[in-house]
């Protein structure tokens, strides 16, 4: 069963601008948060210039973020391109990324090197397998996530991950771990959604 | 055989056709694309160069014959042959049988009889519950990113599949003769409103 928006509201999210660590394509989950590059700061201007196209007035929505640095940096230059106070947000940890425990940091050759039993396990099922060292599965991703979801109750600009919104898109759309783990993770665009449809608005 | 959602699929509806214009429900009762209607399937090729390889993709029409002039134009305006792609008649529109020529607002009384509006069978055509599922078996067959020239119940069925909606939800999508609608990684874009 897909998950569904309440009737009526529709909520905005986006993934944080390009980060130090997405450069080097290392792991990054809670642990390792690093600054925002030159590009992840312009991409954040390029989110707020996207919800002043799609919302007439951008003041009347609520705004949450993950509580991480990068996440939190990116909502405070959205807010602050859109003529807002940079701090008048909100955090839920329910939008943080997937904990990615002990690979936290590695490249994917260097977590695969590391930990080649778990490694192979998680490929197999990354919906029920925990990344090891205190990480999480898909599984309870999707249950925070969907937890955030039933919450809402007004029109909402979030901020979160790269794993979080692919598993957020994927709980929408009814798909599969699978495909879910098959889907891209676009920095500087933004989705919508209303009911269960997701849109992705690019830059102009 | 991979998932029809891991491509990102084009899908345009036929430009303009006379009944369109006449605001006539039209099913598999063909006619000519108006002049308008050559312009949205010549518009909808530029914008389809600009943002896809299409190189890479394949191209499927309805075989009724407004989708295949749309096609046709749409591919001359992209720089590609006119011919070179393919006609399935399960991209056809929903057979609304001896409702066709009816005034199209029309067709919103008609599933009021039977309250159903996903079941209720026209005179001699089709539910859209049959669309649904004739569509769902032609998008099984795609084997990479494909331009898909229909009508307008079939794209919604298209994107129904695709987002995997409810039939309510599905049903309240109209897609309009211009602009493109892209439906890729799970998502929906819709260009040239």
């Amino acid at each position: 069963m897909a998950l569904r928006l309440a009737d009526g509201l529709t909520l905005y999210f986006a993934r944080h601008g390009e980060t130090e660590a997405n450069v080097e394509k290392r792991f990054q989950g809670h642990t390792s948060d690093t600054p925002l590059t030159e590009k992840g700061l312009w991409q954040a201007q390029e989110i707020a210039s996207i919800i002043a196209k799609c919302v007439t007035d951008p003041a009347t929505l609520s705004y949450v973020s993950s509580p991480l640095h990068r996440a939190e940096r990116t909502m405070e230059i959205v807010r602050a391109t859109l003529g807002l106070p940079a701090d008048g947000f909100a955090t839920d940890p329910r939008l943080i990324e997937i904990d990615l425990g002990a690979w936290d940091g590695l490249t994917h050759a260097e977590a695969k090197a590391r930990f080649p039993e778990a490694y192979k396990t998680r490929e197999a099922d990354k919906w029920n397998v925990d990344v090891p060292g205190g990480g999480e599965n898909y599984k309870s991703v999707a249950e925070r996530l969907e937890s955030f979801i039933g919450d809402l109750s007004a029109d909402t600009f979030a901020i979160s991950h790269g794993a979080a919104t692919r598993i957020l898109r994927g709980l929408f759309a009814g798909m599969t771990w699978q495909q879910m783990s098959a889907l891209d993770e676009p920095q500087g665009v933004v989705f919508s959604v209303r009911g269960s449809v997701v849109v992705r608005h690019d830059p102009a | 055989m991979p998932d029809f959602r891991a491509f990102t699929l084009y899908v345009v509806r036929h430009g303009e056709c006379e009944h369109n214009a006449a605001g006539w429900a039209a099913g598999h009762d063909d006619s000519p694309l108006t002049e308008r209607g050559r312009g949205h399937a010549r518009a909808n090729g530029r914008a389809l160069a600009e943002m896809a390889d299409l190189a890479a993709l394949d191209f499927f029409a309805s075989s009724l014959h407004r989708a295949c002039c749309t096609m046709e134009l749409l591919r001359e305006a992209a720089g590609l042959p006119a011919t070179g792609y393919h006609a399935d008649r399960r991209l056809m529109e929903g057979d609304i049988g001896d409702h066709s020529r009816l005034p199209a607002t029309d067709m919103l009384r008609y599933p009021n009889e039977s309250p159903d509006m996903w079941e209720y069978v026209h005179p001699d055509g089709e539910s859209v519950a049959q669309v649904h599922a004739r569509v769902g078996r032609f998008l099984k067959t795609l084997k990479r990113d494909s331009v898909l020239v229909s009508h307008a119940l079939t794209s919604s069925m298209i994107r129904a599949h695709y987002l995997n909606l409810s039939p309510e939800e599905a049903l309240r999508y109209h897609m309009p003769n211009a602009g493109l609608l892209r439906l890729s990684m799970g998502t929906e874009t819709l260009f040239g409103e």
